[in-house]
Order: structure tokens, then sequence, then C-alpha cells
């Protein structure tokens, strides 16, 4: 009986791990897996990313952080939800406003007067060996302004 | 002694029940912590905009997310039995409910667009555990027990733990194979990965490597790497039956995801903590160490 137990068992769950790998097409999923990641060929060191970028009053940009830009600490998670926002509907607009709702009420990001969702194309070997930082392209889904902050008491 | 036989004395062996009970306390120990940790972050997911729901695993069919209470009930409850399960009490029931709600709760987190990686291996291990009888000793319910004898029953579990720890590995070595064929060694692909992985970072507003831009223009580097992780990758499976290679193994890998960490910002905390790798070792030995003989003599872990 224990003998069968012990068999059941470890075949029930190796088996599971195994197989969304058997799958076709192989299956991503939690906790059972392929394990895709950095598999697929990448000849290109071209990257599009869809982010959220916060303007000044110079029109300087930076990248905003994830809790910012989508409210999750995740930054895998946040790029996904950026990426649904620009493409689904309603658009961008709703996304791009709630974005700035968070920008207006965190004192770190005073300086910051409007918020763009964009995609934009990098050359990251260069970006990150040369300090080419400058995108490639980008593409402008939306822009949308910081609202007033309340005055400081 | 015939083929079956000899199967069985290997998944089997008769191991000591302290060696168990000291993986369910790590492991365990470790979901206590990881549960307080990331407390704030795990709740925060009730507060997600429920059309980001893309819900994966055991929750594949709901429409929905869990309504924001019954989830935060369930995070709080998980972490309750994150404690019962490293004490192990009342394990029988305990063991195998926290294994059900961890699996919810992890699967929750995944389940807003894109799947991480990180506590695959994690649950699996949880799930081994909670399945056999890691309670027998060192624990709250074997207080009163006589001391239990090695025994095959303490064995398989811990079989199943190295099994089941090495297999993504080997899957992750195979997609490597079916997706790139050998090219994946020749280091390109590894270095616009890195490359790749650090700018998508910085771009999206967190932190990146700070040792990955002086290595760019090393292609010799990353063909070395891309060598090695594949050989550590296909080679997992050797360990269960070649015990002199588990040590090896058990810090090669453990170096491969510090080098992922430095490289990529990527942190695979069970990994990194070594927890994931202490069933290749003779974990009741732990308990032999200074600072941890008297609580083991306590626990009973010398009887």
């Amino acid at each position: 009986m224990e003998r069968a137990y012990a068999a059941a068992v470890s075949l029930a769950l190796l088996a599971a791990m195994v197989s969304p790998a058997l799958r076709d097409p192989p299956v991503d999923s939690f906790p059972l897996s392929d394990y895709p990641m950095f598999s697929l060929g990448r000849p290109s060191p071209l990257l599009d990313v869809t982010h959220a970028l916060g303007v000044d009053a110079g029109g300087a940009r930076r990248p905003l952080p994830p809790l910012i830009s989508a409210g999750n600490r995740e930054v895998l998670q946040s790029m996904m939800t950026l990426r649904r926002a620009v493409q689904g509907t309603p658009g961008a607009a709703p996304h791009c406003a709630e974005v700035a709702g968070r920008v207006a009420a965190d004192p770190a990001l005073a300086d910051v007067v409007a918020v763009e969702l964009a995609t934009s194309r990098f050359a990251t070997v260069r970006y990150l060996a040369h300090d080419e930082t400058a995108p490639v392209g980008r593409r402008l889904h939306h822009r949308c302004a910081v609202p007033l902050r309340p005055e400081a008491p | 002694m015939s083929l079956g036989a000899r199967l069985d004395a290997w998944w089997r062996p008769a191991w000591p029940a302290e060696r168990l009970a000291t993986l369910r306390i790590i492991v365990g120990l470790y979901g206590v912590v990881w549960l307080a940790g990331r407390l704030p972050h795990l709740l925060s997911y009730a507060r997600n905009d429920a059309a980001r729901w893309a819900p994966v695993g055991v929750l594949s069919a709901l429409e929905a997310p869990l309504a924001p209470d019954l989830y935060r009930t369930l995070v709080a409850l998980t972490l309750v039995l994150a404690f019962a399960f490293a004490f192990g009490w009342r394990f029988r029931v305990s063991g195998p409910l926290f294994a059900a709600a961890l699996l919810v709760v992890l699967t929750h987190t995944n389940s807003w667009g894109k799947i991480l990686h990180t506590e695959n291996v994690w649950w699996v291990h949880v799930a081994a555990l909670a399945a056999s009888r890691s309670a027998d000793a060192l624990s709250l319910d074997a207080r009163r027990g006589a001391p239990a004898s090695p025994a095959p029953r303490y064995g398989w579990p811990v079989m199943l733990m190295m099994a089941a720890g090495t297999l993504p590995y080997l899957l992750a070595g195979v997609a490597k194979l079916r997706n790139s064929g050998l090219a994946f060694v020749g280091g390109a692909t590894l270095r616009n990965y890195v490359a790749f992985g650090n700018v998508r970072k910085i771009e999206l507003g967190s932190p990146a490597s700070s040792l990955a831009p002086s290595l760019m223009d090393a292609p010799g580097f990353f063909s070395a790497l891309a060598v090695f992780s594949l050989a550590l990758e296909l080679g997992a499976p050797l360990v269960l039956v070649l015990p002199r290679l588990r040590r090896p193994w058990v810090l090669s890998v453990a170096g491969f995801h510090w080098g992922v960490l430095a490289l990529m910002a990527i942190g695979f905390p069970y990994q990194l903590s070594f927890v994931a790798f202490a069933c290749y070792l003779e974990a009741e030995r732990l308990w032999r160490w200074g600072p941890l003989r008297g609580l083991g003599t306590r626990l009973g872990a010398d009887e």
C-alpha cells in the first residue's frame, strides 16, 4: 500500500510537470510550465517596449516605475498592463489619466507635468554598451496633463 | 535483485525521518518569511482592475478575480497555515491545506497577463512535503510519539523533491534546443536577451544590472555562459542517479541564479536563498551546526 501510494504521488506530480512540454503547442502556466523563457532565437537586439513616461516642464522624459505606471510592483506585469491599455478599448486615454493621478499624488514626481504612453524602439546592445539611450523610434499613444496637486499646508 | 526491486530501492531509500522533517521546516519557514515579507505586495492584487484579469492554472475557469475580501482572507490564512506547516501542527490537515491555499494565492498573482516562473519549484516542493509523512519528526505532532526509524516512507519524498527540482531545468534546456537549436550556444541570443531584459527594465522604471553594460562587447563570455547553462539544464536529471554530482550541480545552479541576478536583475528567491537545494544534501546535518545544536536537541534531532 505504501509503495503504491509513493508511486502514485510521484508519477502524478512528475507527469504533471512534464505535461506542458508535451502538448502541441507547449503550454506555459502556473505552477506547470514548459519554461520557455529565453529560449526563442533573438538574433536582433532591437526592443519595442510600451511604457509610461513622465515629462517635466523642460520636456525631459523619464520612465515611470511600475507602481505608478500600472499600480503593480511586478515590472513584467506592469508591461502587460500598459500593452493592453494602449491596444484595447477604450484606448489609452483612461489609463493615462489613471497614471497621471498617481503621479500627482507622489511627491517624488512633483516635477512631472505630463504623462505619455508610448511604444519606443531601442537598440539594446548600443544602449547598454555605449550609453546610446535615445530611442531609435517612438510612437506616442496618448499624452495627458498631470492634474493640479493639492497645495502643501 | 530484479529491476523492479532495484528501482524501488533507488526511489524509496530508507532515509531518516529527520531529513524529510528538516526539509519541511526549511521550506515552511521560507514560506512564512516569503508570505510575511511580501504581504503588502500580495494584498495589493486585491485592488487590481478586474479588467486586467488573465487567469491561468487552477483559476482558469474564473471569469473574474477572487472577491477582494475573500482573497485577502485567503492570503492571511495561507500565512497562518505556513506556520502550521513549518512547525508540523496537525500536519495531516494543515499540510495539504497549506499546499492548496498557496497554490490559489500564487496562481492568483500569476493571473494578470504575465506568468512569472519564480515560485514554481517552491510550490511543487510544498506539495511533495504535504503529501508525505514529513511531520513524523521534529514537529509538534511528533512530541509524544516514539522516534521514527529510517524508512522508505521518508526517502521517496526527498527523491521526489530532487526530481521535481531538476525537471524545470531540463524542460528549460529542451525548450532552448527546440526553439533556438544549437544557435543558442553561439552566445548572441543570450547577449541579446541580457541587453533586452535590462533595457526593458530601465525603460519600465525598474532597477537593472550594473554589471551587464561592461560585458556587452564580450561575445565569448556569453557563448561560454550559454554552453554552461545548457549543460547544467540538460544534465540536471543525472544528479538523481549519480549522487556524487549533487553538490557540484547544486553549487553550479545556485551560482547560475546569482549570475542571472547580477546580469539581468532577475531574482529567483527560492533558489537564491538555497532553500530549493536543501533536498540534495543531508539536510538533517543542519542540527549539528553549532548555533542550531541546542534547538536540534530540544526538537529531538539527535535521538
